[in-house]
């Protein structure tokens, strides 16, 4: 039970990560950035990749996730400067299934729909698979991305994207460039997603283009409704109700082959639930009424 | 495959004429169609066509249901918020919808039993199913092209979209040809959906794969015009059928076409852009 309930912890740790990742941009832009569950996966991917062909680049991999989920969030904040609102989401799922596209074609390296294990090529001390091991090394460096992040999202620069939002013209007529804010927002925010998504491969030490399915960016949907207002700490507690409800699922006594609709019925129901009841708060930097 | 897709695209080009919104439960109500259609409850992998009158029957009443829930749940209450709530609304019911027809019908995917009659032209076999895509699908696609640009129903539509307050002083109830606009949208996914499963069965989990491609069709149409919607189905169908012919020459996996058209959607959404100021309600 001990380590079943220190297996949540990390994946609450994960989705958290996710969560403020996703919610940030999303409070201060409003726009969606649907894939970031990519820049996760093809963080977690490069890091399974990177570390069966040499082991001994233990670090070198996971600041490789870094990188390739920061190139990731520089092409998003490219769509930036030509599209938005529902569009740019859109373009953003787009994304998302070109990444899950290219990891279920691609068999050489990422083994296509089966997955590729860690075990086989990387020896276990260089895995986190235990908890005690990811709290020693992920997490602490999950907690210090993650305060960067909201120090990058603090102040000035908040209220720059606020101000972007809401009066671009006045905005553009103070000299300030829109655009290079939002695409360094949505770097900072690939990146750490990218660097997450290494941890998640060193601890899960299998990966499957599953494990990044659209359930996935529902759950992290889920998150940014529910924790529009307050997004980082409402992003821990969102990350918990995501977790720990479809969780209570499980004590149902149905049959597996139910279980998993049923889990993705409730986490719609949710989601219509939460979009609904916040519906007047999601911002718009699109539309004006 | 190319007038299938056209006929996908006709929905979500409809609700994004009318509410300006993305549909992205189009893909389930394709998905719905096609097990209404073949009511598939039988524990057989391989699927028989029911007969027509109940089908039909079955078609209608599913979509109109389904259009009362999409209407009464998934749009109106997000009219007047932002574009991305109804966005994320309308995944939460492509995601609730999706879940209900694997609890009912199951996760396994279900072959129709194919036809062995057809037409033999040149070297190239058109089954009897295939025709009738052929035939039926570009000619539906062609009807709602007529009703949403040649009828006193078109004019409706159109001035409830741009101009509510006017069309409500002209006597149009607005609510009532929205409700219509929505349950043809549904309708036209439904039917999509039973082409489709003629050529690659039932699977329950299509619906946001098919979803995108409606999207495609609708960008490449150029979001609003129904009646460019033919040519864009035909041309992502030829687009498709290229790269699985170039990938299987160069000896790689045919499901890099799927890579293709994802792309294909971010480069025409890019293309096109819309600037923040463009969108006026």
């Amino acid at each position: 039970m001990t380590a079943y309930l220190l297996h949540l912890v990390v994946l609450w740790i994960l989705s958290s990560t996710l969560g403020i990742c996703f919610t940030l941009p999303f409070a201060c832009m409003a726009e969606m950035n649907l894939s970031l569950i990519a820049a996760y996966g093809l963080g977690a991917y490069t890091c399974g990749i990177f570390l069966i062909a040499s082991p001994e680049w233990w670090m070198v991999s996971i600041l490789a996730s870094g990188a390739v989920g920061s190139l990731l969030g520089l092409a998003i904040g490219g769509l930036l400067q030509r599209i938005r609102g529902d569009q740019f989401a859109l373009a953003c799922l787009a994304i998302h299934f070109l990444f899950i596209s290219l990891v279920t074609s691609g068999e050489t390296l990422s083994g296509g729909g089966r997955g590729i294990s860690l075990r086989e090529g990387v020896p276990s001390s260089l895995l986190l698979e235990s908890p005690d091991q990811f709290f020693l090394y992920a997490a602490p460096c999950l907690c210090a991305l993650l305060s960067l992040v909201a120090l990058y999202f603090s102040g000035s620069r908040w209220r720059a994207l606020c101000a972007a939002r809401d009066h671009l013209h006045s905005f553009e007529l103070l000299g300030r460039r829109p655009f290079s804010y939002e695409c360094a927002a949505m770097v900072v925010t690939s990146t750490v997603a990218g660097v997450a998504g290494a941890f998640f491969a060193l601890y899960l030490a299998f990966l499957a283009p599953t494990a990044f399915s659209l359930q996935e960016v529902s759950a992290i949907l889920l998150i940014a409704v529910v924790a529009m207002k307050k997004p980082i700490s409402g992003s821990f507690l969102a990350a918990s109700i995501v977790l720990l409800l479809p969780e209570a699922l499980r004590f149902i006594p149905l049959p597996p082959e139910q279980l998993g609709p049923l889990r993705q019925l409730f986490f719609g129901v949710l989601l219509y639930f939460f979009i609904y009841s916040s519906r007047d708060k999601v911002r718009s930097s699109t539309r004006v009424v | 495959m190319g007038s299938i897709y056209a006929l996908l695209g006709v929905g979500p080009t409809l609700l994004y004429r009318v509410f300006g919104i993305y549909n992205f439960a189009h893909g389930a109500f394709v998905c719905l169609g096609a097990y209404l259609f073949f009511f598939a409850f039988s524990s057989d992998s391989t699927l028989l066509p029911p007969s027509f009158t109940e089908a039909c029957t079955r078609i209608f009443i599913g979509s109109f249901i389904g259009a009362v829930v999409l209407v009464r749940l998934g749009i109106r209450p997000f009219l007047r918020a932002a574009p991305l709530a109804c966005l994320v609304s309308t995944l939460a019911w492509a995601s609730i919808f999706e879940a209900l027809i694997v609890m009912v019908w199951g996760i396994q995917v279900r072959i129709v039993d194919p036809s062995f009659e057809g037409l033999e032209i040149g070297v190239v076999f058109v089954t009897r199913e295939q025709m009738l895509s052929i035939i039926v699908a570009p000619l539906i696609c062609l009807l709602f092209g007529w009703l949403f640009s040649r009828t006193r129903f078109s004019r409706q539509v159109w001035s409830v979209a741009d101009f509510r307050e006017g069309a409500e002083m002209l006597g149009v109830v607005p609510e009532r040809i929205l409700f219509f606009t929505v349950w043809l949208s549904v309708l036209s996914g439904c039917i999509a959906g039973i082409f489709l499963s003629y050529e690659g069965g039932l699977d329950p989990t299509l619906g946001v794969a098919f979803s995108f491609k409606s999207f495609i069709v609708m960008v490449l149409a150029g979001r609003k015009n129904l009646i460019r919607i033919l040519p864009a189905g035909f041309f992502l169908a030829f687009l498709e059928s290229i790269t699985v012919y170039m990938t299987s020459l160069s000896g790689v996996r045919s499901t890099y076409r799927d890579m293709l058209v994802y792309a294909f959607l971010i480069i025409l959404l890019y293309r096109q852009g819309m600037p923040r100021t463009d969108r006026q309600v």
